[in-house]
């Protein structure tokens, strides 16, 4: 269970940005919650005037700003849902649950973490680097996107530090392929601080490719998974995570047990 | 005043409105959003005799009006849910009904009677219906004779409220309706969800595991309220009408039909204060029509 009690929750859009061509940042006006939230947690989101939608729509928190009260999350159009949350004005009210799930945890001997992100999966990385701005910390990104145009907050996050490495599928930017091809490469070559651990969010493909890496290399890896969900909060049993253990199968919760696991410890399905 | 208190057979309840089985989870889920004590009842999760893992993912899908469900009733087996879950549920200020199902009739009764011998629970519902499990549900009520012996079976091992939860997937619902009360029911619940299908054209795959499963939420209410009319005229037991309920005005239908009681279930995980909202939607009704006691409004449909 995470420290924080979670809520139900009316917050103003505080204003709207579109970040690539299908991607948006939302940032909401709630500043008693907003220093609570901590990266990997997310809320879950009732569309507003979406009759026709039934559940609401689970979303990352992407970055806090404690002095103006404000959060953000940052999404992609991908169906419905999405496409109704695009058309909300600022001062829209939109009921929320949240903060919900666990968050990524970085132990106080960490010297240097390595984001693996495909595509929205980047999302919850800004807020986690910017908890971990003023510790001392080596921080490298792969970030993998479709093409050039549909990359998110690249000079942010070269400004908290990060050095990034990129990849497109269609080689419009950085090399072409698969992010965790760079992966490999680096973590054969380059001179890895000695408690280093990877963080991942994004398709399943990646998440795969990241837990043979991390076995591999013998590194702690912990995923971010994107079950779909009926509730977010664990009352539904709906968004089941395999145990990956011998055996009776056993299931985990994501929304409430996860987001965040430690990689090797569940199936990564599809 | 209003007052909103009902009787089913000897037990007293604050109010008509309870949570459904399976969808507030063991209730302490749901403390952050409300406390459940302001509800009629909480029915918990459907305990099994032993450890059910559930089924395998994916368990849910969204539909037009409500979800797909094949969740396989998870959970621990009733002696860790003595264990775990009552210290819990006993202190809730309201009345608790635990969810039985079992694979055979004399599961049903063994679950009782290890319940039997725990303080804080007001009565059982027996779950005649999850369609999604494979190996037993459905059966209890395809068979009027079948689902009257069960309830009978369960009938000797216990003086507290015995509900029986009805699946709509029969030929009539009348007919097991009639069954259990003969079995010595107390009260009848229904509907449980309607089995359904959904499939994802990109993939050429069914969405749910299971294939089939169980559809809920606005979409089926009027399915269930002809069940519950259905039931209704068939049988003199108290009905409790569950079934697509969203807001207060879709409870109050179901009590104007005859229920004398209902069951919030799919909702509770959009608006997971639902429960506390209806309370208070029908106390407001009834304030503002003069309705001083909830019994003179039940069952007051014109037809
Ligand atoms: C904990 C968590 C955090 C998330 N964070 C973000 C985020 O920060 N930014 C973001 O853009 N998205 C995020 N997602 C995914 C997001 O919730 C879905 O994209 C969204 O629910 C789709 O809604 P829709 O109505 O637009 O699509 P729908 O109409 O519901 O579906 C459109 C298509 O998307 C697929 N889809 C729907 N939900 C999911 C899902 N959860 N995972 C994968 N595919 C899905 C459907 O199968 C369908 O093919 C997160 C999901 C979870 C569980
Ligand atoms: C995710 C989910 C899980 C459920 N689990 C159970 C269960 O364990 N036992 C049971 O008797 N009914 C279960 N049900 C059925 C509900 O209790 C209820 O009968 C049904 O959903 C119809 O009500 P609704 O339309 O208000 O959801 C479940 C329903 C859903 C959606
Ligand atoms: S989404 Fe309902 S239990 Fe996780």
């Amino acid at each position: 269970m995470n420290q924080n009690s979670k809520k139900m929750f009316v917050a103003p859009l505080y204003s709207k940005q579109k970040v690539t061509k299908s991607v948006y940042r939302l940032d909401f006006y709630e500043p008693d919650l907003t220093p609570l939230f901590r990266a990997g947690q997310f809320v879950n989101v009732s569309i507003p005037r979406c009759k026709e939608i039934v559940w609401r729509r689970p979303f990352s928190i992407h970055r806090v700003n404690s002095d103006k009260g404000c959060f953000s999350v940052l999404f992609d159009i991908v169906g419905r849902g999405t496409l109704a949350l695009k058309n909300i004005q600022k001062g829209d009210k939109v009921n929320m649950l949240g903060p919900l799930g666990n968050s990524f945890e970085c132990p106080d001997d960490t010297e240097q973490v390595i984001l693996i992100a495909g595509g929205l999966g980047i999302a919850p990385f800004y807020l986690f680097l910017q908890q971990l701005e003023h510790r001392d910390i080596k921080k490298t990104i792969f970030y993998g996107a479709a093409s050039a145009e549909r990359f998110c907050c690249l000079n942010e996050f070269e400004q908290l530090d990060a050095t990034l490495y990129l990849t497109t599928d269609d080689g419009s930017e950085g090399e072409s392929g698969l992010i965790t091809e760079p992966l490999w490469r680096y973590l054969e070559t380059a001179e890895l601080k000695r408690k280093t651990v990877l963080y991942t969010c994004g398709p399943t493909l990646m998440l795969k490719e990241v837990q043979k890496i991390s076995k591999q290399f013998k590194l702690p890896a912990f995923v971010s998974v994107e079950n779909v969900m009926a509730c977010g909060f664990g009352a539904c049993m709906g968004c089941a995570v395999p145990l990956d253990q011998p055996g009776e199968k056993r299931y985990l919760l994501a929304c409430t047990d996860g987001p965040v696991f430690p990689i090797n410890e569940i199936v990564i399905d599809g | 005043m209003v007052d909103l208190n009902i009787k089913i057979g000897t037990i007293e309840f604050k109010n008509p409105v309870m949570v459904a089985s399976g969808t507030f989870g063991y209730a302490s889920e749901f403390c952050d959003f409300f406390d459940p004590s302001v509800l009629g009842a909480v029915i918990t999760k459907t305990v099994t005799e032993d450890f059910r893992p559930g089924n395998p993912p994916s368990r849910i899908v969204e539909t037009t009006g409500g979800m797909l469900n094949s969740i396989g009733l998870p959970n621990s087996g009733v002696e860790p849910f003595i264990r775990e879950k009552m210290p819990f549920l006993r202190k809730i200020k309201t009345r608790l009904i635990v969810n039985i199902a079992g694979k055979t009739g004399d599961e049903f009764a063994r679950v009782v009677e290890k319940l039997e011998a725990v303080d804080g629970i007001d009565g059982y519902e027996l779950n005649y219906s999850c369609p999604n499990v494979k190996e037993g549900g459905l059966s209890f009520s395809a068979d009027a004779a079948v689902a009257e012996k069960v309830t009978a079976n369960a009938r000797k091992k216990t003086r507290r409220l015995l509900i029986t939860k009805l699946t709509p997937n029969v030929t009539s619902i009348g007919d097991v309706g009639k069954a259990v009360e003969n079995g010595g029911a107390d009260a009848i619940s229904a509907i449980n969800t309607v089995v359904g299908m959904a499939i994802d054209l990109r993939k050429k795959k069914p969405r749910l595991s299971t294939i089939t499963g169980g559809l809920s939420g606005a979409a089926i209410k009027p399915i269930a309220m002809a069940k519950v009319y259905e039931l209704l005229k068939r049988t003199t037991l108290p009905l409790i009408a569950i079934g697509g309920i969203t807001d207060t005005t879709d409870a109050l239908e179901f009590l104007l039909l005859g229920a004398c009681a209902v069951q919030i279930g799919t909702q509770n995980f959009v608006n997971p204060a639902i429960g506390r909202d209806v309370v208070e939607g029908i106390a407001d009704y009834c304030r503002e029509n003069h309705i001083h006691h909830i019994s003179d409004f039940t069952g007051s449909l014109v037809i």
